[in-house]
């Protein structure tokens, strides 16, 4: 029978080995003597995987049981998708995995010419796919946020569609046994090609309108809980802003301290107001007056670009089925604003 | 991120309250001092939190203790050794330092935990209103006072006196003796010139109280003559043996109003 300090040794290795609880069985059973040599080959055991590293990850395939063509139809049935099922199955096929296949064959000696690989690589669903998603994102956002400038639509675009947020995506849609790639697991590369090709494949096997769902119910959501106003960094809010009053006709604007406590100990606090036409169209705590004002300043900009923090959530789910975006219109551009009043081309400069 | 930020340190930040003493009860003052000092007007309280704001204290040398407290209340001490026991009187301790009271009275009413040292090292008392400049710079808002401060009676301008509704008045030659220094200023201003060498008599039945009656004493009917004010100017005891209370007269609320115009005469401080 197992002593405790064994017990604890067996458990080390189920969790090392990576094994069914149900391999060692440390459940006390009756043997006919104390089985003294069972504590020292554990340790071997546990010692020799020590020195052997851990198993390296493989692909089910290796492990046993896989069958692609089921696990393709299931991830297609997971999003409620139709897809077709070469174009899907294509959608993830890496061209290194082709490249590694054709450098197998030849080494067997099989002619490729005669018998060909019959597999095209996921790089122009991909192209297609990343088309569809940028040009639906940007319109989206546009229809969302109608006051803020083109850059900073831009700008959250380019965070939505970044290396990192579809990276993000690609490892938690079920892509990782699915993707055919040289290597297992595959490369960040690869998620961020195969999340692009699926929409791709989506938008040849139903249509455009089907593939932008996808994106705005995959994408989008990203923006949640991330602040828009931060993804765009605007280097000279107090000169952007005055340009935009100067645009709209409106005085420029007039900093006025609101409120201060501590102001002689280091946690000093105050509250800095912008007024334009003596009307208050920003107003932001800070730890000097020079950081409260310049808050103040995004603060203002925030309130003339509608996005602030009280704003209506974006519109997803039901309720964006109805809603009808505009491709082509684009929203005013800071260079726009700059064109319009020429006299203020001083603040321009600098932003 | 600058905008979380700031936000946060807004939030977070530690206000700064001044709490005019002047002619406020102690008792009340602390439980509000100590609201603030705890945080707990903040929305994000919670007991177990730092988050309370500084309090200074101004004026804590004019502070007015309810009832007699200044001579009931009592601060206990006992050194721990065999006899060691010891108890002062608020009036004393406040003689001895004139923050000491209101300070106590924040410490007792603060939460009996760790966090309670650290408050009242947020607690800035100054007898006076003198503050030192780097602790008013830091000062943002007030704390509203826990009673109205009453006026007294000096700090009203004649006009004002006497403008003040007055029932009837007192016949010319009636002399108010509650205390010998009121009839004695009454006589020195209004009677002086036929005072001289004029015997008064007490108005018996008359006589009037005023609103700190009890220490006052009716005069006797007609026994005692008042002394000349212009010859004695220190006034002697009654020299009557008996101490016997006023009773109650039906006229006294009436010469409420009338007492205090006598009073006001006086000017004198009453403490």
């Amino acid at each position: 029978m197992a002593s405790i300090r064994c017990v604890r040794l067996m458990r080390c290795m189920q969790n090392l080995l990576l094994l069914p609880r149900k391999t060692i069985n440390i459940c006390p059973v009756f043997h006919r003597s104390y089985r003294r040599g069972l504590r020292g080959y554990l340790k071997e055991l546990y010692e020799r995987r020590l020195k052997a590293g851990p198993e390296p990850e493989r692909h089910p395939s290796e492990l046993g049981i896989w069958n692609h063509d089921a696990e393709l139809f299931a991830f297609g049935k997971r999003f409620g998708e139709e897809f077709d099922e070469n174009l899907l199955k294509r959608a993830f096929v890496q061209r290194n995995y082709i490249t590694k296949e054709e450098a197998k064959r030849k080494e067997l000696g099989i002619d490729l010419t005669t018998v060909p690989l019959g597999l095209v690589d996921n790089d122009d669903l991909a192209k297609k796919g990343e088309e569809i998603a940028s040009r639906y994102v940007k319109a989206y956002l546009r229809y969302s946020y109608p006051h803020m400038f083109e850059e900073g639509i831009c700008a959250i675009h380019d965070f939505l569609m970044s290396h990192q947020t579809l990276l993000h995506i690609g490892m938690n849609i079920g892509l990782r046994e699915l993707i055919m790639s040289a290597e297992y697991p595959p490369n960040e590369q690869a998620y961020i090609l195969t999340l692009k090709a699926v929409i791709g494949a989506l938008a040849v096997s139903q249509n455009v309108e089907r593939a932008e769902i996808f994106v705005r119910d995959i994408i989008i959501p990203q923006l949640i809980g991330k602040d828009v106003n931060e993804l765009w960094e605007v280097v000279n809010p107090m000169g952007l802003l005055k340009a935009m009053l100067a645009s709209e006709g409106r005085g420029p604007p007039e900093p006025r301290l609101l409120w201060h406590s501590a102001s002689a100990t280091v946690m000093s606090l105050y509250h800095v107001g912008l007024y334009s036409d003596k009307q208050l169209i920003g107003k932001s705590p800070g730890e000097t007056v020079t950081i409260a004002e310049e808050m103040a300043a995004r603060n203002a900009l925030k309130n003339l670009m509608q996005t602030t923090d009280s704003r209506a959530p974006l519109t997803l789910g039901a309720k964006a089925r109805k809603i009808k975006l505009d491709y082509n219109t684009r929203n005013r551009s800071i260079k726009d604003l700059l064109n319009e009043n020429v006299e203020e081309r001083v603040y321009g400069t600098e932003i | 991120m600058a905008h979380a930020r700031v936000l946060q340190w807004a939030t977070m930040a530690r206000t700064w309250w001044v709490f005019d003493a002047y002619r406020q009860c102690p008792f009340k003052s602390s439980s509000k001092i100590a609201h603030y000092l705890i945080g707990k007007h903040k929305p994000i309280y919670d007991p177990l939190s730092d988050i309370g704001d500084h309090v200074v204290v101004i004026n804590s040398k004019y502070i007015s203790m309810p009832n007699d407290y200044w001579r009931v209340y009592k601060y206990f001490h006992h050194t721990g050794y065999p006899g060691g026991f010891s108890e002062t009187a608020a009036w004393r301790l406040h003689e001895v330092d004139p923050t000491k009271v209101i300070e106590k009275a924040v410490y007792f009413y603060l939460p009996k935990n760790l966090l309670r040292r650290g408050r009242m090292r947020r607690l800035h008392i100054f007898p006076e209103e003198q503050v030192p400049t780097e602790i008013l710079t830091n000062v943002s808002d007030q704390i509203q006072q826990v009673q109205p401060v009453p006026k007294r009676l000096d700090e009203y301008t004649q006009e004002e006196i006497e403008s003040f509704p007055k029932l009837f008045d007192w016949p010319e030659d009636f002399i108010l003796q509650s205390g010998f220094k009121k009839a004695e200023s009454l006589m020195s201003e209004s009677k002086k010139a036929e005072a001289g060498g004029k015997k008064t008599e007490t108005g018996g039945k008359k006589a009037e109280t005023i609103q700190s009656g009890g220490k006052k004493e009716a005069p006797k009917t007609g026994s005692k003559k008042t002394e000349n004010p212009q010859t004695g100017s220190k006034k002697t005891e009654n020299p009557q043996t008996g101490t016997k209370k006023a009773e109650p007269q039906t006229g006294t609320k009436k010469a409420e109003p009338q007492i205090e115009k006598a009073d006001s005469k006086k000017t004198g401080k009453k403490h």
